[in-house]
């Protein structure tokens, strides 16, 4: 397992309606992976195994905007989950989700399993940059 | 193995793993790709060399972090939780992965 990345292609319909000021809402939310994990356009929040069990259930985190190549051109959304008493499980993956909790915008794989214990703590941080290059 | 960049947007990521007490497991963090900026020979030549290492690379985190995670308390070298000093040459990348294999079990 090497990791892997992707924007998405239900994320890029949500974008647009966000500029263009149609129903939609802003990425705000964190969910985390297990599994199977898969980073390519065509994944969807619907598809994605999602972690649920306590502590690990897809969370609002701090969305920012931030300056990578331009100024504010990246938004950020970081959150740490704490996880819950008696939970033990292996987390492949993470992925940035709108505040309805319906839109995957972007994920992630990791380089490998991430094996949570009970009060383990996982700090994902997940950055989307629109830039000119 | 993708890494993809459409339309103008690019993604990043990081994670720090740590224990109750904060005590760092594991970091791992997005393994930007190359890109190819020219069309001469040499330059992809060059571009060709620097998607070896990039591959490499992201085995050797692969390894490094499988290993962290499997040997979560055992005293090791603070750069094999964190990733920093990862070797940037073909044969230490190479000898790197062997060790994590070979010290796995």
């Amino acid at each position: 397992m090497s990791q892997t990345q992707s924007s998405t292609t239900e994320g890029y319909t949500e974008i647009g309606k966000i500029m263009a000021g149609e129903a939609s809402t802003v990425p705000t939310k964190i969910v985390l992976i297990k599994t199977s994990c898969t980073a390519d356009a065509t994944q969807t929040y619907a598809g994605i195994t999602k972690c649920t069990e306590d502590g690990l259930a897809i969370a609002a985190g701090t969305c920012t905007s931030e300056t990578t190549t331009v100024t504010d051109d990246t938004v950020q959304v970081t959150h740490q989950f704490t996880t819950g008493a008696g939970v033990s499980v292996t987390v492949l993956g993470a992925g940035m989700v709108n505040t309805d909790g319906d839109v995957l915008f972007m994920l992630t794989c990791f380089n490998a399993g991430i094996a949570l214990e009970a009060g383990d703590t996982l700090a994902p941080t997940l950055k989307m940059q629109f830039k000119a290059d | 193995m993708t890494s993809q960049i459409q339309n103008g947007v690019t993604v990043d990521w990081g994670i720090d793993h740590a224990d109750k007490d904060g005590n760092l497991i594991c970091r791992d963090v997005m393994i930007h790709p190359p890109t190819l900026t020219c069309n001469t020979f040499g330059c992809m030549a060059r571009y060709w060399w620097s998607v070896q290492k990039y591959l490499l690379t992201m085995r050797y985190h692969a390894a490094r972090v499988a290993y962290c995670e499997k040997h979560r308390t055992k005293a090791m070298p603070e750069h094999y939780r964190t990733g920093e000093k990862a070797p940037t040459s073909i044969l230490g990348l190479l000898w790197g992965i062997t060790n994590f294999h070979i010290w796995m079990h």
